[in-house]
């Protein structure tokens, strides 16, 4: 099921990229990631991994923490809604088989290195000619060009390189731990953005195939930095040392009023980002009388009490709950954030009402689903949840994708299965 | 809009009304503008964008360098929307339009006569997409909120911390990266607009946005009712895997051990880092991760940062600087790459800003970068060219204040 049933009635059946074929040479996150956005929205996707499998299924997290490929938790997560086959890139069949599937493809994703590929005859420059209209996406950690393009990097590295690492934690957190090192986000985060950076790039130009603008150009190749992608997301941040030679550090990030609070049971963000917000704060702290309070007269006047102010703040948090805290704030009109685990999200409202989560068919667990509703008019349907074809078990789909892309009979696919080459 | 060589591009002929502000909204907005699409912003009268103000020096919002930043290749009209004659100019633009963007508390859309269930009766083609905070509907869908609100609401911030730390307010990124969220949906519902008259609405929350990070860590509580925590720059697996200082202060880099090749090559730039037994197994290096980074310490900090990363990566380990926005700028990586433009803004003059985050081998890095509007500069053109208004016309509205040409 696709996105449309996240919405409302009356959207056409099958998903806005309907008739969209992509293959998928993904591992891990990147190009996983981005062509499971695709597939949510209607496209067809093949996702090809080495006949042991892609590493995400050794990855979990695992149901009772026993490791089972077929049921790891990144591995799901990524791979919903995928058709898999398996091709074994070491054989030397194996560049005529993966032209065979990119034959009737649209778009062609993968994050296994263009170096990787050209040394085994399946780089761009390899697989162009199989088809005039496709495109292909390459993710690399810092692109296919320039001094650092052969470094190897996970995503702990394009974090760090992405200019966000360097400024984290701020405010209290390194006020806390100055002398310690920087932090990284959630994990794959880097790779969630790259991923999610190479679906707008792959669309766009897909749509200027599909209508008509780049016509009879050939084959193109899109060069997905994941660094440049994280880069972009810190585009703000990148401007102000050109601008004014301001370097953002963990020391420039605190906000002037305000900060990581601990409640009662738990943490709470508050930071009123305005002088109502700060008088709304106050009334929602109880605290009248600051109204009132010279140090506190103006903004101005308020920001060069902030240490000050936030440490009423501070004070106020830990009498409550966190949920008392957060709510409250929020109801007088200031910015607050609550501090949400993972099960938090999953027990909280708001995510429950605008249908955020979806269903792996056939079990009981519940995952993100996309973070977007998409429908024919504003209204959300109170459908049920909606289900998710789960990910594919290795090699699943190899006898239908290889007979409809290399008329092979189920013989000819055993015969490959056997000798290794899928 | 075509690129230097002439080669058209993807989006050329989309029409696109931005009525977002801030950060990321007129970031997606501008990520289309540089794949050829027509934006038009528009802006409201006397409350110049937020992003204005942003390190800006001066009173002027003219002077802004955020807004730079975020609104290349576009153009502007200034609409005083308290006034009925600019919601009307408002409604003309949306309906010439392909796709129109709005991130203003919902509710507020509906107000102004400009909500989707309302334009679509004209117009069914049209895609229209709504960026919040939370989300359209919902016990908190009024809630305000910005970056640190996102990550924290989102479930990003109490997975980042120290192990024996506080989470971690988080800034920049948990805002723009809704405008990825926004692009995705925007583009497939304009694919099926063309092919099928039919038109969308899309509902993006930054809060959903920061939830899909999360997926391995929601599974986790259901499958084992465990609760992922803060574990620093460790990964649940790997070992080693985190950031090191480096012989000049603030100067960091990160190691990530992937496998036992890895960490072979690892030893042969350290030595025997005091000889952890039971380091041969990924698992035996997980369980010993906090000794090894204590080992791993005191031999970083004898090593200049950009010497130990070419000496790390010459045997293939992933070692990459921890770079600052001066790193980043200074590096030739990125500039060699294109990643940087430079756009000669009339009153701003030269500017350096990040261009479109990826290139392609028909089109490079898309649209020629053109410096973002100053305020209400195109008013009067948008008005003529694009609603076929008269002088006359032209000359009420702005008598009117309905609509405010360039101050």
């Amino acid at each position: 099921m696709t996105v449309e049933t996240r919405s409302v009635a009356g959207v056409a059946q099958g998903g806005p990229l309907a008739g969209i074929r992509v293959v998928e040479l993904g591992t891990m996150v990147t190009a996983p990631w981005a062509s499971r956005y695709l597939a949510l929205l209607g496209a067809d996707v093949v996702k090809v991994e080495p006949p042991s499998g892609d590493p995400a299924r050794r990855r979990g997290p695992f149901a009772g923490d026993r490791p089972d490929p077929e049921a790891s938790g990144l591995f799901m997560y990524l791979n919903v809604e995928k058709r898999g086959v398996t091709l074994n890139l070491d054989r030397s069949e194996a560049p005529e088989i993966l032209r065979g599937l990119l034959r009737q493809a649209d778009i062609f994703v993968e994050n296994l290195g263009q170096a990787y590929l050209a040394g085994r005859g399946m780089g761009f420059a390899d697989i162009k000619s199989c088809n005039d209209d496709l495109i292909v996406g390459a993710i690399t950690p810092f692109g296919l060009t320039g001094p650092r393009s052969s470094h190897q990097a996970t995503d702990l590295g394009i974090f760090h390189a992405g200019g966000e690492g360097f400024t984290l934690p701020g405010g209290l957190g390194w006020r806390l731990y100055p002398d310690r090192e920087p932090l990284k986000g959630p994990d794959f985060a880097a790779h969630y953005d790259a991923g999610s950076t190479a679906a707008i790039a792959l669309l766009t130009a897909f749509l200027g195939r599909e209508w008509g603008v780049s016509a009879g150009s050939g084959a193109e190749l899109l060069d997905l930095s994941e660094q440049e992608a994280l880069v972009g997301l810190n585009r703000l941040e990148m401007q102000r040392y050109p601008t004014r030679q301001f370097e953002e550090t963990r020391a420039t990030r605190a906000l002037p009023v305000g900060d990581i609070v601990q409640a009662r049971d738990g943490f709470v963000s508050v930071t009123p980002l305005s002088f109502d917000m700060w008088q709304g704060l106050c009334r929602a702290m109880d605290r009248e009388a600051l109204l009132e309070d010279a140090r506190f007269c103006d903004w101005q006047t308020l920001v060069q009490n902030g240490a000050e102010a936030t440490g009423i703040i501070h004070e106020w948090a830990i009498e409550h709950d966190k949920n008392h805290v957060y709510h409250e704030a929020q109801r007088h009109g200031c910015a607050a954030g609550l501090i949400r685990s993972a099960r938090d999200l999953l027990g909280a409202e708001q995510f429950r009402v605008q249908r955020f989560w979806a269903q792996l068919e056939g079990s009981d667990l519940q995952m993100p689903y996309v973070p977007f509703r998409i429908g024919s008019s504003t209204r959300v349907e109170p459908d049920a949840t909606p289900t998710l074809r789960p990910s594919p078990r290795l090699g699943e789909h190899n006898n239908e994708v290889f007979g409809d892309a290399l008329g092979w009979s189920a013989e000819d696919v055993a015969w490959h299965r056997s000798a290794g080459v899928i | 809009m075509s690129d230097d060589a002439g080669a058209r591009l993807p989006l050329e002929g989309i029409r696109v009304v931005d009525l977002t502000w801030v950060a990321a909204g007129p970031s997606a907005a501008m990520l289309m503008a540089l794949q050829g699409a027509d934006v038009i912003r528009i802006e409201a009268a006397g409350r110049p964008d937020l992003a204005t103000f942003v390190d800006n020096p001066t009173k002027d919002p003219n002077h802004g360098p955020v807004y730079q930043s975020l609104n290349l290749c576009k153009r502007n009209i200034s609409l005083d929307l308290k006034n009925p004659d600019g919601v009307a100019i408002a409604r003309r633009l949306a309906l010439g339009a392909d796709l129109v963007m709005e991130s203003m508390r919902p509710g507020r859309v509906k107000a102004l006569g400009l909500d989707y269930d309302e334009l679509r009766r004209e117009k069914p083609s049209l895609v229209m997409a709504s960026l919040s905070g939370f989300g359209q509907i919902g016990p908190e869908s009024g809630y305000g909120g910005y970056a640190p609100i996102f990550a924290a609401s989102g479930g990003m911030s109490f997975v980042t911390g120290y192990e024996d730390g506080i989470p971690t307010e988080y800034r920049g990124t948990a805002d723009m990266r809704s405008g990825l969220s926004l692009l995705i949906p925007i583009l497939a519902a304009l694919r099926r607009a063309k092919r099928e008259g039919v038109g969308a609405y899309i509902d993006v929350a930054a809060v959903e946005t920061a939830a899909c990070l999360l997926g391995e860590a929601v599974l986790d509580v259901q499958m084992n009712d465990r609760v992922a925590g803060r574990r620093g720059n460790h990964d649940r697996v790997m070992a080693p895997h985190g950031v090191y200082e480096c012989l000049h202060e603030q100067s960091f880099i990160s190691i990530a051990c992937r496998h036992d090749a890895d960490w072979s090559n690892l030893l042969r730039v350290f030595g025997d880092l005091g000889s952890i037994a039971g380091c041969d197994t990924e698992r035996g290096r997980w369980e010993r991760r906090h000794e090894i980074d204590t080992a791993l310490r005191p031999q970083v900090r004898t090593w200049p940062r950009e010497e130990l990363v070419e000496a790390l990566q010459e045997v293939g380990v992933p070692a990459v600087p921890c770079m600052s926005n001066k790193d980043i700028y200074e590096d030739a990586h990125p500039h060699e790459r294109g990643a940087w433009v430079c756009v000669d803004h009339p009153v701003q003059g030269e500017r350096w800003v990040m261009g479109l985050p990826w290139s392609s081998s028909r089109i490079g890095r898309g649209a020629s970068p053109e410096p973002a509007p100053l305020l209400g500069q195109f008013s009067v053109e948008v008005l003529t060219e694009e609603l076929g208004l008269t002088d006359a016309e032209v000359a009420d509205l702005l008598a009117s204040g309905a609509v405010q040409g360039q101050t």
